[in-house]
């Protein structure tokens, strides 16, 4: 059922953590669930899927080869970009309200967090900017 | 239940023993930790939940570097757990303070 070049790989990538399975499947399986759990945790805009997406992937990690779990992560990370910039194009203020909440939830601490390491507040505005923009 | 946890205990014990001797530098595995608790500090100034997503990822760096450095899947599991939980206890703000700090000073 699978084509000959993914067995040939399969068996080329060597036993994962679970010996009936190589590599490049756990790999596989991994990045599949992370690739649908990501997009559905954009398409809602909710925690859950996200933190499954994240999970399978420590999970994932755990279970393979360090060259495995390069490429596993390189690949998640390049699927993060290419649905980020896609949601942004496709729901650009869907995004930019995203954003705005995330930029508000951290915006305390760090302001907190620049003044207790006793950076000035000119120097402050410039590395986490006024605020302004966001409100605009 | 006390026994099995005391041999979990162990296990991970073996499994840190097994990992520094393969990391093979004190140096590096504590640049290793201070990576992990600066993770974890960093995904707090969001939530808990992220400071915990970050002593993770710190965790799972542990795990690709003992891997790489020839430790077997059982002794970068341990290791991970330790690292995580470790970074994920230390990773907190005043920290990254210190750690500035001293930075500064120098």
């Amino acid at each position: 059922m699978l084509p000959d070049w993914y067995l040939r790989l399969s068996a080329a990538s060597g036993s994962s953590f679970i010996p009936a399975w190589n590599n490049a499947d756990v790999a596989v399986a991994t990045f599949a669930a992370f690739a649908v759990f990501f997009v559905v945790s954009t398409v809602l805009a909710a925690d859950w899927p996200f933190d499954i997406a994240f999970l399978s992937l420590v999970a994932g990690g755990i279970l393979v080869s360090w060259p495995a779990m390069i490429a596993m992560t390189m690949a998640s990370v390049a699927l993060a970009i290419v649905v980020g910039g896609m949601h942004a194009l496709i729901a650009p203020q869907r995004n930019a309200r995203i954003a705005a909440e995330a930029q508000r939830k951290v915006a305390p601490a760090l302001e907190q967090f620049a003044r207790d390491a006793g950076i000035g507040d000119a120097e402050r505005r410039r590395l986490l900017g006024d605020g302004d923009s966001e409100r605009r | 239940m006390i026994d099995q946890l005391l041999d979990a205990l162990e296990w991970v014990g073996r499994g840190l023993n097994a990992a520094t001797a393969a990391i093979d530098s004190i140096g590096m595995s504590i640049a290793l930790f201070l990576l992990t608790a600066i993770l974890a500090a960093v995904g707090g100034f969001v939530n808990g939940r992220m400071r915990l997503y970050g002593a993770l990822v710190g965790g799972m760096l542990v795990n690709a570097v003992v891997k790489a450095m020839g430790g077997g899947f059982a002794t970068a599991l341990a290791a991970t757990v330790v690292f995580t939980a470790a970074g994920f206890a230390l990773g907190c703000t005043p920290l990254l303070l210190k750690l500035m700090r001293m930075q500064q000073r120098r």
